[in-house]
């Protein structure tokens, strides 16, 4: 009789919002997500060819970003036989008049360096970081002896001290004009834009001495749970039986081995053939389109 | 034959009171839907994070839940209290990051000009409520002045999500292949850290586990098909144990508090994988309870070599194909951004001509 390896899989992320600023990673360097394919099915047999690559001791081979090594056909040909049954909860769209998954909302870290801070949070260590000390304890001087005053450091903070420049009209002084000029020479055009521009304010942010960046977001995930059947031979059971017996599935999906079965014990009535599963990406839509 | 461990499976209770996870306000989209007593159309209400079934006749039953993020965050809040992507600025602070067993249990990604990343080897699923506590919309006010404006409409009322005692449960795995090997190797799609850089990782990984005498070497999966080997390091029996009775206590050690609710571990089982087809989750023999510091410290047992060393001359023979064409690649991709950029002359010239037109 013919036997089965049922497994379970439990928290499956799956992100539908694909419009992010966010990037794909791979051997090409990076790519904006928004450029790059992604499937209209949440699981489809190259996600099931992956976990089966885990299971029985592959590498997984991610089919939408580039990697040196090739899928092993064996295993991708076993999950197009295999039946998938997603048992998440689905609520019916309005608009786009069919069922859909329901999402969670959940926060994520921004991992990519230049998503920049809009805050213009200057205090004068980040000043003096930007600057270096010479440049540094030269505008110190330059400011001691323009607003009149000893130990400005200690006096005032340094968003007061663009408040007294702005309101005692510094910003025409001669000798704050060639210290601002031999800024923009060095590079530090950041800093004249805090004092000079509002809308720029925040542009020391993106200096790699003071680099500021976003650290996180909120993303919409929907979370999938299922089982998955597939047909297994002795050879296969010998294999598993010696292989570390969990793998993930989209993102932290957990995927447990519940264990094998004949075909007398299992009932696949809810469940659908893994090669019934479309693999279309929306960039493929787009061209079948034009 | 001695028996190696393959895999760690886990089941984690927590017990507690009020919610303690959050969801967005979107969910009242959902729950309109289905039960009755939650109904709220209002925009300042808040609801804790659920899972949604259906019942056998059709009808929305929901379960409370803790989601996986707002443990592994509580799990490891000791070492990472929080994550922030700007520390791949400084080398030091990045590589202190890195080189801890709570950043190889956790997994990262951290992109500058390459991407470091490194998959989780600990994962779990959402701790989802096992008790049949019942949670309610409450109204509460809040203090603040009101805005006077009388075209804008404003009250001190909101209504939040609250419960009394709740238990909820969780599984996970610790998937040890996965913890054994550290890739630094860009070719494999999981460099987890410049290899150059291997001495500061070294520096701060013996800090934190002092048994940590690994060196970077070329491997390949013992059970894999592809023969190419893979540059990184391979963690030693002593390491793993090192990293699982850590993240043993760090488990037995969570508690999420929050305002009006905590949570906290009421127990933790793990179980040994030797054969996956035999030890399966659902299998209840070989599951050992964690009660005390002590059934942590005497946890010792072998783990299964995952990964096996590669001569370095036979390894740099089969890969001199492959790099040769990543870098090609690498030129192309480089080369295909640089012309999409339209370079400073352009600009000038386009810049001229319009101020000519």
């Amino acid at each position: 009789m013919e036997k089965y390896l049922v497994l379970e899989f439990k928290n499956a992320g799956f992100f539908r919002n694909k419009m992010t600023k966010d990037f794909v990673f791979d051997i090409r360097g990076r790519t904006p997500r928004f450029e790059s394919e992604f499937y209209d099915e949440p699981i489809n047999a190259n996600h099931v060819s992956n976990v089966l690559h885990v299971l029985f001791g592959e590498r997984p081979v991610p089919s939408l970003r580039k990697v040196v090594f090739e899928r092993v056909d064996y295993y991708y040909e076993k999950a197009l036989d295999s039946f998938i049954c997603i048992d998440a909860y689905k609520q019916f769209h309005k608009k786009k008049e069919k069922d859909e998954y329901i999402s969670e909302t959940m926060s994520v870290k921004k991992a990519v360096h230049n998503s920049w801070s809009k805050l213009d949070f200057v205090y004068w260590e980040r000043v003096r970081k930007l600057l270096g000390d010479e440049l540094f304890t030269e505008m110190t001087a330059l400011l001691t002896k323009l607003i009149k005053e000893k130990d400005i450091r200690e006096k005032y903070s340094f968003k007061e001290i663009k408040s007294i420049v702005r309101e005692r009209q510094l910003l025409d002084n001669p000798l704050l004009i060639d210290f601002f000029a031999k800024l923009k020479q060095n590079g530090k055009t950041s800093l004249v834009m805090y004092f000079v521009d509002d809308k720029r304010a925040a542009e020391m942010n993106m200096n790699s001495h003071t680099a500021l960046t976003v650290n996180n977001g909120v993303e919409k995930v929907t979370r999938l749970n299922g089982e998955i059947v597939i047909p297994v031979n002795d050879e296969d059971i010998l294999k598993l039986s010696n292989s570390k017996g969990c793998a993930t599935i989209l993102d932290g999906g957990l995927v447990f081995i519940k264990g094998i079965f004949t075909a007398n014990r299992i009932n696949v009535s809810k469940h659908t053939k893994v090669n019934e599963i479309g693999l279309e990406t929306s960039k493929n839509k787009e061209k079948n389109a034009d | 034959m001695e028996k190696k461990v393959k895999n760690i499976l886990l089941r984690l209770n927590l017990e507690g009171y009020g919610i303690v996870n959050y969801d967005s306000n979107d969910q009242k989209y959902i729950l309109n839907e289905g039960k009755e007593y939650n109904k709220d159309f209002r925009n300042n209400s808040s609801y804790a994070k659920k899972t949604f079934y259906n019942d056998e006749n059709g009808k929305q039953k929901t379960k409370i839940k803790i989601s996986k993020n707002c443990l592994k965050q509580s799990i490891f809040k000791k070492d990472i209290p929080f994550q922030c992507p700007n520390i791949v600025h400084d080398d030091i602070l990045l590589y202190s990051f890195i080189g801890s067993p709570a950043s190889m249990l956790r997994g990262f990604l951290f992109a500058k000009e390459e991407a470091f990343k490194r998959k989780e080897a600990f994962s779990i699923t959402d701790a989802e409520q096992s008790c049949n506590a019942i949670s309610n919309l409450e109204t509460f006010t809040r203090s603040g002045q009101k805005n006077t404006d009388e075209d804008v409409k404003d009250n001190s009322f909101f209504k939040k999500e609250t419960v009394g005692d709740i238990k909820y449960s969780a599984h996970g795995n610790i998937d040890l292949e996965q913890l054994q090997f550290v890739s630094t190797d860009p070719i494999f799609d999981r460099l987890t850290f410049n290899p150059d850089k291997f001495n500061l990782f070294s520096k701060f990984m013996k800090q934190r586990m002092e048994s940590f005498k690994s060196e970077l070497g070329y491997y390949k999966m013992k059970t894999s098909v592809v023969e190419i080997p893979e540059y990184g390091f391979k963690f030693s029996n002593e390491d793993m144990l090192h990293m699982v009775k850590y993240l043993f206590n760090m488990m037995m050690e969570l508690t999420i508090n929050r305002n009006g609710g905590y949570a906290v571990t009421s127990e933790l089982q793990y179980k040994l994988v030797y054969n996956p087809l035999e030890d399966t989750r659902a299998d209840e023999n070989g599951w050992v309870s964690v009660k005390t510091q002590k059934d942590i410290d005497k946890l010792d047992f072998s783990i299964e070599d995952f990964y096996v060393v590669v001569d370095e001359e036979e390894s740099k023979k089969m890969r001199s194909a492959i790099l040769d064409n990543y870098q090609v690649a690498k030129k192309k991709t480089a080369d295909k951004k640089e012309s999409k950029k339209p370079k400073k002359k352009d600009k000038e010239e386009v810049a001229e001509a319009e101020a000519t037109v």
